[in-house]
């Protein structure tokens, strides 16, 4: 039989873990995946062929263009046209993986007209996109000949529709 | 068994005990949590990541402290690789021995195992400890050695702790010169350790303190020395003696307080100004690492610092060192010192020891050099919580809960968890927080 001091004892612990756990699920964690979310990163025109991640399986269900080990995936694009990830900086200094920005109708008119006209103009992409998932390790490159960067945590969203601003 | 564990679970102590090893779980995950996050470096992490770099392609260090940290990273990195887990894997190791020495430190010197477990689970759920376990940075190293010096202390012969404190000083100054402040509790436990008074006994302190000095001094210089021949430079004593020198001096001219996370000593006891180790903005969300401590912990460690020391002034050294048994049901502070006065004072003077070059100079100061301080009076307040299970369990039961429903709220921004921008506005409520 428990003395009742011990009773009283045992509950505020037990009541203290529960309120603990509640505190640790209500944390705020930030609404993300099915969400759509403004991005505005930067990008040049040669940027297009350049940006490269490499992931051991899919983020979001979106897939880097290259496995974990580094080595190609496959040789033909996605069925969908340029839904590869691709890494990008946000305005705010952040690495996004992003699918679809180069397909998007107006970057795709910009694209062509700067490479037409043998332009290097950096540009800003604000782009609203659809929150696919949050990756785990993953690595990242700026160019072809360039090295695999570390990373971790990087959102990963499909581009549905881009501004273009100069 | 039946009856062992049912007499178990009703010892007052029962609920503290489970509630405190949640703590140590608990802080441990969340130690180990995204460790490798984010690989870019962190806060100072160029100082010491880049010299450790430095050391291992046999150039110079530009850093201005004295090569073992970096030495330490640079072992690391050659061990676990250039990334983020070569850089903070040191960190982290000894994020962890700081809790067991600390713990350890804590039973040993209060005689109460009770003292130790409680330390151990307010060292593993505080945000300092924590922060600076995910860090490539160098006052977690100090924090271990603070608490290794206080288990030295805790050893009753005086050869003991002039044969493992000698090296210990040796080791923490190597690492930064306010290292040195492990020198204090190391010589209080060597002049009031027991049999005092005979006379040849004063002599054998007297020679233990000598060697204590010797082994410091050689176990300096040679660390010093292995750094300066990695980094291709002269390395005799001489050498060692005149980069001290220098590095000393550029220290005493380093009064601007004009970098962004400067804060002055006193500021430490609220917290004004904990520094912001990481923060990394995503789409819709934030993570941080803020060094921000357990406010429970920070508030009732600083609380029972004060009163003691105001209290040891008041009684005065004599009547602190003298044993006196205290009366069981009583749980004054001077019943605490009566049966614990040595110890505390041991406790103490580690404290004042790491405070004493920033409250005695005007060098730029962040809350930073608090830590191994901090450690002191933390080992202080899980004694004060074990001294007082038997006198008001209740009220150290509600204080550990306490503990752990702020190390729940502010877990996120202790281990990069992704929070909305509003969640972390919500824990690091002070500008001065973020």
């Amino acid at each position: 039989m428990m003395a009742p001091n011990s009773r009283r004892d045992w509950t505020i612990a037990a009541v203290g873990l529960l309120l603990a756990a509640v505190i640790w699920m209500l944390r705020g964690r930030p609404h993300l995946e099915g969400t759509d979310q403004t991005v505005a990163v930067t990008v040049v025109p040669a940027d297009r062929p350049d940006l490269a991640c490499s992931a051991d399986g899919p983020i979001g269900g979106l897939r880097c263009r290259y496995d974990g080990r580094g080595d190609r995936i496959g040789t033909a694009a996605p069925p969908d046209g340029d839904r590869w990830l691709h890494p990008y900086v946000t305005t705010g200094g952040t690495v996004v993986l992003l699918s679809g920005v180069f397909a998007e109708r107006h970057v795709a008119d910009w694209v062509a007209g700067a490479l037409a006209a043998g332009s290097s103009e950096r540009v800003t992409l604000t782009c609203e996109a659809k929150i696919a998932g949050t990756s785990g390790p993953v690595r990242v490159r700026w160019r072809p000949d360039g090295t695999w960067e570390n990373q971790d945590g990087l959102v990963a969203a499909t581009v549905e529709r881009c501004a273009v601003r100069r | 068994m039946r009856d062992r564990l049912s007499g178990a679970a009703r010892e007052p102590s029962a609920p503290i005990a489970v509630v405190a090893l949640v703590l140590v779980v608990v802080g441990c995950a969340l130690r180990l949590h995204a460790f490798r996050f984010p690989s870019t470096l962190l806060f100072d992490e160029i100082h010491f990541v880049e010299n450790a770099r430095n050391y291992l392609a046999g150039r110079a260090d530009w850093n201005d402290h004295p090569p073992l940290g970096k030495l330490i990273i640079a072992a690391s990195i050659r061990v676990a690789g250039d990334g983020p887990l070569g850089w903070r894997l040191p960190a982290l190791v000894l994020g962890l021995l700081t809790i067991l020495c600390g713990a350890l430190a804590a039973g040993r010197l209060f005689r109460d195992p009770k003292a130790g477990w409680i330390t151990a689970a307010l060292l593993s759920a505080d945000g300092f400890f924590i922060g600076y376990s995910r860090v490539g940075l160098l006052d977690g190293y100090l924090g271990t050695c603070a608490a290794a010096a206080l288990l030295v202390a805790s050893t009753r012969g005086t050869r003991w702790i002039s044969l493992a404190g000698g090296p210990l000083l040796g080791i923490a100054a190597s690492i930064k010169f306010s290292g040195a402040g492990v020198l204090l509790p190391l010589a209080v436990a060597l002049l009031t350790a027991e049999s005092a008074g005979r006379a040849h006994m004063r002599r054998a302190r007297l020679l233990a303190f000598g060697i204590l000095l010797a082994l410091a001094g050689a176990v300096y210089c040679a660390l010093f020395a292995v750094g300066l021949r990695l980094a291709k430079q002269p390395a005799s004593i001489g050498a060692v003696i005149s980069a001290s020198a220098e590095l000393l001096k550029h220290h005493a001219g380093l009064t601007e307080m004009k970098n962004t996370w400067v804060s002055g000593w006193p500021t430490w006891a609220l917290p004004w100004r904990p520094v912001m180790l990481g923060s990394v903005d995503q789409v819709a969300g934030v993570r941080v690492l803020s060094s921000l401590g357990n406010l429970a912990v920070w508030w009732g460690a600083v609380a029972v610092g004060l009163t003691l020391t105001v209290k040891i002034a008041w009684r005065g050294l004599g009547a602190t060192l003298g044993s006196g048994a205290a009366a069981p049901d009583r749980w004054s502070t001077g019943d605490f010192l009566a049966a614990h006065g040595r110890a505390a004072l041991i406790v103490l003077v580690l404290v004042a020891g790491f405070l004493a070059p920033w409250v005695l100079t005007h060098r730029d100061s962040y809350i930073y050099h608090f830590l191994p301080s901090y450690l002191g009076l933390v080992v202080l307040l899980g004694a004060a919580a074990a001294w007082w299970i038997p006198r008001q369990p209740v009220a150290v039961l509600l204080f550990v809960v306490l503990v752990l429903l702020l190390t729940s709220f502010y877990a996120p921004v202790w281990s990069f968890v992704p929070l909305s921008p509003e969640a972390m506005r919500h824990r690091l409520f002070l500008p001065s927080w973020r």
